[in-house]
């Protein structure tokens, strides 16, 4: 259906002009039924059609210069509308000069429903279902849906895809509505394969680096507003805590054989072994580890059993640390963030005294190849 | 059985294990019904506008231990104004001034007051547990008046509810005198408590058995608390962060070894992984393991956790454990009974778990009857495989995050997988409904789903025959609620008789129609028929061929609720 072309609408909306050229050529070919949606490319290289919503496109320009377009999304229906589950990076487009009040509604004049009375508009327009049916636009977040529709151009396919299924969702049975789905699936999949890098999933992933937030149906999917809530607003704190940046600083000592004196590292601000060797290096000028490989895949590439053996006999020193355990390892074997959370100590060994280590190393790397 | 004296039979209806039997057995005569009604101490009422109150007090009048539900289960996702309605202040006071003796209440989906609290706080001396799950409209100030007055209190146990921070260290309030917690569950508060007030309280309630913190609580009090409660069954962690080298984290490792009781554990709202390992001690004997909010923990950490816990019968996770992760599980816990897998970003639609992950859990796992799974997409093939694999299910919802998607490999509607598992599964009492569904579903729904009680509907069907389908093959349906589907007033209209059996009937941005909703309302003058009409969709005088927006029917003894407000038109 529609999402793949969702996704992809906002993939290229990261891209280059050139993508939305593109992009406008091709919705010319899904046929507009609407006449009032016409191309536009708000980066600046054609012209803007006139529009009724001529105010609202010179606000929404700007905001469009100056959001991150990982808020450009597709959300149809009339503005005004409540959206009592607005994500922020949603809210960021919302709150940006639209006026709550209704003032055109771009999908309901793209269906040509527009006509009857408000009655109608008014409840169609709330409807998730002709809405989720055409991509999970959905009447609550007119606000969003009319900067987003104006300002990409990539997604208006959809609405000539829309309309004749909104239509049909009003108008005849569903069923129509179906099987015209089904067809349309098959295009839009191929039409967004085509264009764009496959990198969607059979869904509205976005492939975006940034987070774009999608069309959201109100109350859907059915999570309790509590973990909805606790979700938005823990989602910062966490990323801190976990994985790399833990709390402050992780000091180690370093020793080396025949040094007259230690020296402490940070841990923490190095994120592979490449960097720790380097470092250690120019704090022990004589010492070199640089062989060892950043996580265990490449590092078996570099501990082959030749490479190691001239390693150590070309060096005097190996890189070693004690564990948890009280053990004393080879640097270089483990994924780097298993080393930093096991490091107690480091230790610059003689290589003559590093024998009983290196061949293990040396037997890991067979056993792995 | 008539001549059994009156105290034989209650000793006898003590046995009754739940209120369907007692329901049950108090239609079998006069006698029955009043000896029953009067022994009744626990009571259950689904739905808290089926009746008022007073009748409530009038029938069971010896109430002890009181559970209601309010909103219906679509208000949990914002579909219902939280104005819309199933406040508890008109119960605490019909039972404040009829039932002093009143020792438990359990509130889900209601509004409950600061004053409410109060007034139950103050107005019944037995009272000793409170639960509320979903509810909103307090604040700490309504926990503070608990915590202060009610003496014997055992259980106050918090479940994801929307709490206001009030004026009152609601924590700091229970007197030296309380001795008498058991569980204590304020994991879902968002606002400090005072650490050292939580120490002394958890240091002299020697029966402590549950205690869920939140995420203000640190690791370091973590381990205080446990020393002091080394015999915790239940145990909900705040925050778990600590540098693992730390004389903290040394001792907390030491004092989880004490805790050899352990069998639930929770939270871990902030979490640096790899402090996990010492709790890795407790987990070979968890029989519930709740990581649904523990976004920190994931990959190798999750992994490693999960192998760590063989007895595992129920798992909430988020679905950052990915396909490869549930195949750990499969692997591991092959007591998994329930298992729930919710989204960790579910609007920018990015999920780990596909059909895969599921598949490999219905083998791995054969005793797995409760799912919960949300994904990004899935197959009929994988369905039916997990129905031949696992047919057991009574609680079966799978929840695919974009609306009407189709079988991702063949593109055809997931009818067949769904009927795979509604044949399959024959003690199915709970179903919940996504992709792109046609009638077909419902066709099998209500061919083989017998003990089906619940459905739910949402972006499904093509006509408006699925829900007859349903209507007459589902004898025992009580719940039904459908979203965004093609049902109209012929189908609403086809069987209006089966309402009156059911709790309640929730449809929202169907074909249904106003007048469609006033026959109804006509027809079945038992039943409540709301139709709730937020932000001003209709107008004073609305023509009835206007589609309704929502509407929501329930069965009542005493007619139209009066605290309806002015969004919500009783038919």
């Amino acid at each position: 259906m529609s999402p793949p072309l969702l996704g992809v609408g906002e993939e290229e909306e990261g891209q280059s002009n050139v993508t939305i050229l593109a992009s406008s050529a091709s919705m010319d070919s899904v046929g507009q039924n609407s006449s009032e949606l016409k191309e536009r490319n708000y980066m600046g290289l054609s012209d803007c059609s006139s529009v009724d919503s001529s105010a609202i496109s010179g606000v929404s320009n700007e905001s469009k210069s100056r959001m991150n377009l990982k808020a450009t999304e597709l959300r149809l229906g009339l503005p005004g509308s409540r959206s009592p589950e607005r994500d922020p990076e949603c809210c960021l487009l919302s709150t940006a000069e639209l006026n709550e009040k209704p003032l055109f509604p771009l999908h309901p004049s793209a269906d040509g429903i527009f006509s009857s009375s408000q009655k109608n508009i008014v409840s169609r327009n709330k409807r998730g279902f002709s809405d989720a049916m055409d991509g999970f636009s959905e009447g609550k977040f007119l606000a969003n849906s009319e900067v987003n529709v104006m300002l990409s151009p990539r997604p208006t396919p959809n609405l000539g895809v829309k309309p004749g299924s909104a239509k049909e969702s009003t108008g005849a049975p569903a069923a129509k509505m179906k099987e015209i789905a089904s067809p349309k699936i098959g295009q839009d999949r191929s039409r967004a394969a085509n264009e764009t890098s496959p990198n969607h999933m059979g869904s509205a992933n976005n492939g975006n680096s940034a987070p774009a937030t999608k069309a959201q149906v109100v109350g859907w999917p059915p999570i309790r507003s509590f973990r909805k809530n606790t979700l938005a607003t823990t989602s910062k704190n966490t990323d801190e805590v976990d994985g790399k940046a833990g709390p402050g600083a992780l000091f180690v000592k370093v020793s080396m054989d025949g040094a007259p004196y230690l020296r402490k590292v940070d841990l923490r601000t190095y994120s592979a072994y490449q960097e720790l060797s380097s470092a250690l290096e120019k704090m022990f000028s004589c010492f070199t580890i640089g062989q060892y490989g950043s996580h265990g895949a490449s590092g078996r590439e570099m501990l082959s059993e030749s490479k190691l053996k001239d390693l150590l006999h070309g060096s005097e020193y190996v890189l070693t640390y004690e564990d948890k355990d009280g053990d004393w390892m080879l640097v270089g074997d483990v994924p780097w963030e298993m080393f930093i959370d096991t490091c107690k100590r480091l230790r610059i060994m003689k290589s003559a005294d590093a024998i009983g280590l290196a061949p293990r190393a040396v037997e890991k790397s067979k056993n792995r190849n | 059985m008539t001549f059994f004296p009156e105290e034989v039979l209650e000793h006898i209806f003590s046995f009754l294990p739940s209120h369907q039997h007692r329901n049950s057995i108090s239609l079998v005569s006069k006698t029955w019904f009043k000896v029953e009604r009067l022994s009744r101490h626990r009571v259950f009422v689904g739905n808290c506008y089926a009746l008022t109150p007073q009748r409530l007090i009038a029938r069971f009048p010896r109430v002890r231990a009181l559970t209601l539900k309010g909103k219906p289960h679509v208000a949990d996702f914002n579909s219902v104004s939280p104005h819309w309605g199933c406040f508890v202040f008109p119960w605490i006071v019909a039972l404040a001034q009829n039932c002093p003796s009143l020792q438990e209440i359990k509130l889900k989906r209601m509004v409950v007051s600061d004053n409410s609290l109060d007034l139950l706080s103050r107005s019944f001396p037995n009272f000793n547990s409170l639960v509320l799950v979903g509810c909103n409209g307090f604040t700490t100030d309504g926990l503070a008046a608990i915590a202060s007055n009610c003496r014997l209190l055992e259980v106050l146990d918090l479940q994801e509810n929307e709490v206001q921070e009030g004026i009152s260290q609601w924590l700091s309030c229970f007197p030296e005198s309380c001795t008498s917690l058991v569980s204590l569950n304020f994991a879902s508060l968002k606002g400090q408590v005072d650490l050292t007030a939580l120490e002394k309280l958890v240091a002299r309630c020697p029966n402590l058995r549950s205690l869920r913190l939140n995420r203000t609580v640190p690791l370091d009090m973590l381990q205080k608390i446990l020393v002091r409660a080394p015999q915790l069954v239940d145990l909900g962690i705040g925050s778990y962060v600590q540098q693992t080298r730390s004389e903290s984290y040394v001792k907390l490792c030491n004092s989880v070894l004490n805790c050899k009781s352990v069998q639930n554990l929770s939270g871990f709202w902030e979490v640096f992984p790899p402090c996990l390992p010492a709790i890795y001690p407790v987990c070979w004997n968890l029989t519930s393991l709740n990581l649904s909010y523990a976004r920190g923990i994931r990959g190798l950490h999750l992994n490693r956790l999960i192998r760590q816990c063989q007895k595992l019968q129920r798992l909430w996770i988020l679905d950052c454990i990915g396909d490869m992760g549930l195949e750990v599980v499969a692997n591991t816990c092959k007591d998994l009974q329930e298992l729930r897998v919710f989204p960790s970003d579910p609007y920018n639609a990015i999920s780990s778990v596909t059909e895969g992950g599921l598949v490999a859990i219905s083998i791995g796992c054969p005793k797995l009857h409760s799912l919960l799974y949300f994904c990004l997409q899935m197959t009929n093939a994988a369905l039916i495989t997990i129905a031949k694999n696992c047919p057991n299910f009574t609680y079966f919802r799978l929840c695919i995050l974009n609306p009407k998607m189709p079988d991702h490999i063949t593109l055809q509607p997931l009818d067949e997988g769904f009927g795979a598992i509604v044949q399959s599964c024959k003690k199915l009492r709970r179903l919940s409904l996504s992709g792109f569904l046609t009638d077909k579903v419902f066709l099998y729904i209500g061919m083989y789903a017998e003990q089906l009680e619940m459905l739910s509907v949402a972006f499904a069907g093509k006509g408006d025959k699925g829900m007859l389908y349903v209507l007459n093959g589902c004898r025992n349906l009580r719940k039904l609620e459908i979203r965004d589907s093609p049902f109209d007033d012929a189908a609403l209209l086809a069987d209006v008789v089966k309402y009156e059996r059911m709790r309640f009937l929730w449809i929202s941005s169907c074909e249904v129609t106003l007048g469609g909703c006033k026959a109804l309302a006509k027809k079945v003058p038992m039943l409540n028929v709301e139709i709730i009409n937020e932000e001003d969709q209709m107008e004073e005088n609305p023509d009835d061929s206007m589609k309704v927006e929502k509407m929501y029917l329930y069965r009542t003894l005493d007619g139209p609720r009066k605290d309806a407000p002015d969004f919500v038109w009783a038919l």
